[in-house]
């Protein structure tokens, strides 16, 4: 029982600690702004979308004469659905654009991008919930776990409590456990605090928690859950290396010092590392050079197919009056284009795809490194914004396009003109990862982050073992 | 020590003679001294003073005002009404002039611990506008019963004895004509505080005027040509010249603590 | 105020601080402190500079490597073409050219905007303008927390190294006992505050900038900064604002020591300030520039650009029509084609030009947004001005792809003016108009780093006003009974 006395006075003295009180109050303020810009970050895809599908409309009606042709020229807008806690952890989506504009007609990748738009504002990066969880927090964390042992001693009263029968880890565990909940329950207070000063960010119509539960209705509770979890794990992990760094000293300023060292090398400097190590010998392929095959193998393809269409006009085999353009030839002929096309355009994107297996798994790997980079990586798995959705979304809107184009194809050779309907015939839906293979994926990896914490716990306690207590 | 003192105190003179001008009336002096925090009074009206080769000794409980008298005197703070004068300049009014003359050392003489005591010396001494060379650092260090093998070993490693030698030294070598002791015997054994008492009384011959707040009744007495007991920011008490060697102190001391009247 | 200065002369006052700062000096050097921060730095700047020499030359590989691509790709394209006989000039309009952004002069140094935005820009059929070399879209998360250049580092972890050696510089002599010693003294307050500032001042100095200037040397020498006068004056002011920069940190460390009650409140504050100031105003900040220009007005400029060239097209092929009338039906050929198509272009273009305007209109008003607000945050001054300094601001992206599109105008217009004149003929790689980015941002490169070395000065001059204002109350009583 006297380990609960232990944990709970360190919890009550964790809380009436004029930090507890600066905790509260940088967390709030930057839970506020993070809430506010979060919700104004994902109010803008949604808008662009729907202005841009009701122009395209209106651009196919205008144009004389409607042609299935023509429509293949025209951009067409897909839009990738709002991830389900985009509002929350930005991941790639701060990164990535939330749309694509593609045209059917062309073989060249997808393009849509903000980058150019506010190249230095993406260069940053953005002020989300998760950052500052994962950098803010942290550090805040660290320095609160980094007077545990060290602090003790040098007050004196180390020496106090190891005059009663208390063993030493159990005492080592019960003192953590203790300035972690606190540390939790200052934050979440501070959460409380900026969720009352932003309620109607948050909770309102058209809030956050509005937009969280419609892109993804069913499990939405679990992945915010998921993600509370996460971020409590995390910061638990933060206190403990405090502790750490506190048990392998004796006194408050060099654990403070080694802490802050720590968090510079694990949280500033190790996630930009990994990104630079795990590129090492491995550069971005060019891609031009593939485009450009994919151009020359069109222009084989289009004299290919002129000169079928040659042989089959002066065979009489070929219907149809005016110049005949290499896109309105016959079918058949153009199916053995099109899917001679679709296979050059496979061969040039293989060995971007490869590029971006290797650097992804490199990351996984390297990643453990830091909690930080695992951190983020989990939290972005938790809010959909993960590469992996981004990769999704391209091949589904590729196969789209590619159906799209087929489509139109058909109209023109039966000769149909009229297209009323462009282009809600085949209405673009994304189909999310079934959720069950994102929890499995999800909980092996918080399973990775508590096993480094309790890594990190073995080495404070095999540490403590020799502390001197005097 | 006390003969090592008095053998080298012509060696000491001249060296001191060599960077001041042994000015005959230099003292220190407060006169209607008053410090006030809000309603708070902590020095009320106090008048004292130490004529060079003097020692005034001044005991008082805690929160009697010793420490807010220092501060005046070293012009820490402002005082309410009356004036401290050092060396008869205001240090209220021109506190850098009058800082020229004195020398503190603290109650516990934390100097810069990863430094020599050599090295603190110099520092110390140069920050008042004399350049102390290493021969005379050495010079002062050794007249203050420092031991060699002390010199040019750094502060943490020395006991506090030693380092309440060092602080000594410090306001020695300045040439300072008013010194500030903060409960110098406190903490130090009973040889250590022998060494102490000598090096000030060596001091005192040189003609500093000493100013010394004290919770040791028998070095004081030994060493004080005056005494001042405060109690609530007032001199209740005062003694000197012939009632001073003649009172019983320390019945004295607790009388006065426990509020009964004395002879002023 | 009588005892804010020395009373002796100016050049007394003077030694009197430079005795003090020497004391700072020795003593955090031979510390555990002093030893461990310098260690520790020079780890990671030797991992920056690293970091920013491979950045470099996986750049200039990638650049050589693409242009020679492009090359044998054109060769084999004009091969394919065969002997059409009416669109041989078209080759080249229709082929995507691959330019690049030339290699920018510090580029080791600061990272500024490369990762974010392309590098090469391939301009090609209609309005196309392909950007490559951009990383974020292909490993969103590994770009996700930056590089590691030096700029980066000195701008987040150089601030953070500068408080742990600064956060203690009155704090500790109060807590030590020293203060008390050093103003039983004919020593002004002003003259220790100036000492304590130089000390800890020239502490930062040893500790971290000469390392960063052993950093930068190490990446001159390897020939990652560009060898001329300019690359050379581009890495002096790279010094200069770190200096600038590290010098704000420094005041801004004794400012708050002066202000606090000890050691523990001065760090827990400083913390707090770097938290806000370093890592989240210049995100917050940047998102405020960007919201305050939203895209939406001219939003997807691709998207507009194939509505204006339908109806470009209808006019074309109105005029199409009128010369088949006039010339017995005959479809226009050679030169009249030419002509024909050049008109449509011109069309077209002029069509184009005021969306493309509204779009820059507002990507430059960003930028300005940008500019203005950073005053708010050193970092994001220091940010934007070492980004200019190594040519990977946005400016200068910007100005590439105007050259850029201007260049693809040129292009489509090229093979329709050279039937005109006469030349028949497929043209070979080298007949190609070259394409001339321009220099005109690098002037202003250079005036407005030294506004920004500006704004840090003044920042550093309200630092130390507060500094003086804080430690002129500051309560050197002694401690205890």
């Amino acid at each position: 029982m006297r380990y609960f006395t232990i944990f709970w006075l360190e919890l009550l003295q964790a809380t009436r600690d004029v930090r507890a009180g600066l905790v509260i109050a940088v967390a709030s303020l930057f839970f506020v702004v993070a809430f506010t810009q979060g919700n104004e970050r994902v109010g803008v895809t949604a808008s662009a979308v729907a202005v841009s599908t009701a122009k395209n409309r209106q651009a196919w009606l205008a144009q004389p004469p409607q042609n299935p042709h023509g429509a293949a020229h025209f951009p067409v807008l897909l839009a990738k659905p709002t991830a389900p806690l985009a509002s929350l952890v930005a991941g790639a989506d701060g990164i990535l654009p939330g749309h694509l504009v593609t045209d059917a007609h062309r073989l060249l990748p997808a393009k849509g991008t903000s980058a150019a738009d506010a190249p230095f504002a993406q260069a940053i990066g953005t002020l989300d919930t998760a950052f500052v969880i994962g950098v803010i927090l942290s550090l805040l964390a660290v320095l609160a776990g980094s007077d545990l042992v060290a602090g003790e001693k040098e007050r004196g009263t180390l020496r106090l409590t190891f005059a009663n029968p208390v063993r030493r880890n159990r005492w080592l565990l019960a003192k953590i456990a203790g300035r972690t909940t606190g540390f939790l329950v200052a934050v979440t207070l501070a959460a409380s605090l900026a969720l009352m000063i932003a309620g109607g960010v948050v909770l309102g119509p058209s809030g956050l928690y509005e937009g969280m539960a419609s892109s993804a209705p069913n499990d939405v509770m679990g992945r915010l859950g998921g993600f509370l979890f996460l971020s409590a794990i995390y910061l638990a992990v933060w206190i403990t290396i405090g502790a750490a760094c506190s048990v392998f000293s004796a006194r408050v300023a060099s654990a403070t010092l080694a802490a802050v060292v720590l968090w510079i090398a694990l949280v500033v400097i190790a996630p930009r590392a990994v990104a630079t190590i795990a590129e090492l010998g491995d550069p971005i392929p060019a891609t031009s050079p593939a485009r450009m095959a994919i151009r020359v193998e069109e222009v084989r393809l289009r004299r290919q197919q002129e000169a079928m269409v040659e042989t089959l006009k002066a065979s009489g085999g070929l219907k149809g009056a005016g110049a005949i353009t290499t896109t309105e030839g016959p079918a058949a002929v153009r199916d053995i284009i099109d899917a001679a096309a679709a296979r050059a355009q496979a061969k040039a994107d293989a060995p971007i795809a490869n590029w971006r297996e290797r650097q992804l798994t490199k990351l996984d790997a390297f990643g453990c490194i830091s909690p930080t980079s695992l951190y983020f990586r989990i939290a972005a798995g938790f809010a959909g914004t993960d590469g992996q959705r981004h990769h999704e979304f391209l091949n589904q809107a590729s196969a789209w396009r590619s159906a799209f184009l087929e489509r139109l194809n058909r109209l023109e050779d039966r000769g149909i003109a009229e297209f009323s309907d462009y282009p809600s015939v085949a209405p673009f839906q994304f189909k999310e990862t079934a959720s069950q293979r994102i929890w499995i994926q999800q909980s092996a990896s918080v399973a990775t982050m508590l096993c480094m914490w309790l890594i990190i716990l073995l080495l404070c306690f095999f540490r403590f073992k020799h502390y001197d207590l005097r | 020590m006390l003969h090592y003192c008095i053998n080298n105190l012509n060696a000491v003179k001249r060296m001191v003679a060599g960077l001041i001008e042994l000015e005959m009336d230099t003292m220190i002096e407060a006169v209607g001294l008053t410090k006030r925090y809000g309603d708070h009074l902590a020095l009320d009206r106090l008048d004292l003073t130490v004529q060079p080769g003097e020692v005034y000794a001044l005991f008082g409980g805690n929160g009697a005002g010793k420490s807010t008298t220092i501060n005046l005197f070293l012009g820490f703070v402002p005082p309410s009404a009356g004036e401290a004068r050092v060396v008869g300049i205001d240090v209220a009014a021109n506190p850098v002039e009058a800082k020229r003359h004195v020398a503190y050392v603290a109650e516990n003489v934390m100097l810069y611990g990863h430094a020599t005591a050599r090295e603190n010396l110099q520092y110390f001494v140069e920050l008042s506008g004399r350049r102390l060379s290493k021969t005379d650092a050495y010079g002062a260090l050794e007249a203050l019963g420092l031991p060699t093998e002390a010199f040019e070993r750094q502060v943490r490693f020395l006991s506090k004895g030693m380092r309440q030698k060092c602080g000594l030294a410090i306001a020695f070598a300045k040439g300072a004509s008013a010194l500030f002791l903060d409960e110098p015997f406190s903490g130090l054994d009973p040889l250590a505080a022998t060494e102490l008492q000598q090096a000030i009384a060596a001091l005192k011959a040189n003609g500093k005027a000493i100013l010394m707040s004290t919770h040791d009744l028998f070095r004081a007495r030994v060493l004080a040509d005056k005494v001042g007991i405060m109690r609530c920011g007032r001199l209740v008490a005062k003694l000197e010249g012939e009632s001073l060697r003649v009172a019983n102190l320390e019945q004295l001391y607790v009388e006065t603590m426990a509020g009964k009247s004395v002879p002023a | 105020m009588t005892d804010f200065y020395t009373s002796a002369s100016s050049q007394a006052h003077l030694n009197l601080a430079i005795t003090i700062a020497s004391r700072v000096l020795k003593t955090t050097l031979t510390g555990w402190r002093g030893r461990l921060i310098t260690i520790f730095w020079i780890v990671l700047v030797a991992l920056a500079t690293w970091s920013g020499a491979t950045a470099c030359k996986a750049e200039w590989q990638a650049y050589d490597a693409g242009e020679a691509a492009v090359i044998v790709a054109f060769s084999d394209w004009r091969a394919a073409y065969g002997s059409d006989p009416w669109r041989p000039v078209d080759l080249a309009a229709e082929h995507p050219i691959v330019r690049h952004l030339p290699p920018a002069p510090g580029r080791a140094l600061a990272a500024g905007v490369s990762d974010a935005v392309g590098t090469w820009a391939a301009p090609a059929n209609y309005h196309q303008r392909e950007l490559e070399g951009r990383k974020g879209e292909l490993t969103p998360l590994g770009i996700l927390f930056g590089t590691l250049d030096l700029a980066g580092l000195v701008g987040v972890a150089g601030a953070l190294l500068t408080i742990a050696l600064g956060f203690d510089g009155i704090s500790a002599e109060k807590e030590r006992g020293t203060l008390a010693l050093h103003f039983a003294n004919p020593l002004g307050r002003g003259t220790f505050l100036l000492g304590k500032l130089l000390g800890v001042f020239a502490v930062v100095c040893c500790t971290l900038w000469l390392p960063l200037l052993l950093g930068v040397t190490v990446l001159g020498a390897t020939g990652n900064i560009a060898a001329s006068w300019d690359g050379l004056t581009r890495a002096v002011l790279f010094m200069l604002i770190g200096l600038a920069y590290l010098m704000f940190w420094t005041t801004a460390s004794i400012a708050v020591s002066a202000m606090a009650r000890s050691s523990a409140a001065s760090v827990v504050a400083l913390a707090s300030l770097w938290l806000v100031v370093a890592l989240a105003a210049p995100k917050v900040i940047a998102a405020e520039a960007a919201s305050r220009h939203p895209v939406t007005a001219s939003a997807l400029l691709e998207e507009k650009i194939p509505a204006l060239r339908a109806q470009s097209l209808v006019n074309y092929r109105k005029k199409v029509t009128a010369y088949k009338n006039g010339h017995h039906g005959a479809t226009p050929k050679g030169v009249d084609a030419a002509r024909l198509r050049l008109a449509y272009y011109d069309e077209f273009f002029a069509r184009i030009d005021h969306v493309t305007a509204i779009d820059k209109t507002i990507r430059v008003a960003r930028e300005h947004s940008l500019q203005t607000l950073a005053a708010l945050s050193p970092t994001l001054v220091y940010q934007l001005a070492t980004a200019e300094l190594a040519g990977t601001d946005g400016a200068r992206h910007r100005a590439f792809i105007d050259a850029v599109d201007a260049y693809a105008r040129e292009l489509r217009r090229w093979p329709e003016q050279r039937l005109i004149t006469g030349i028949d003929t497929r043209p070979t790689w080298n007949e190609l108009p070259p394409f001339n980015p321009g220099n005109a941002y690098a002037k202003t490169d250079l005036n407005r780093a030294f506004r920004h070395i500006g704004i840090l000065l003044v920042l550093c001059a309200l630092a130390m006003l507060a500094a003086w204002l804080a430690f002129l109350r500051y309560d050197l009583r002694l401690q205890g009974a």
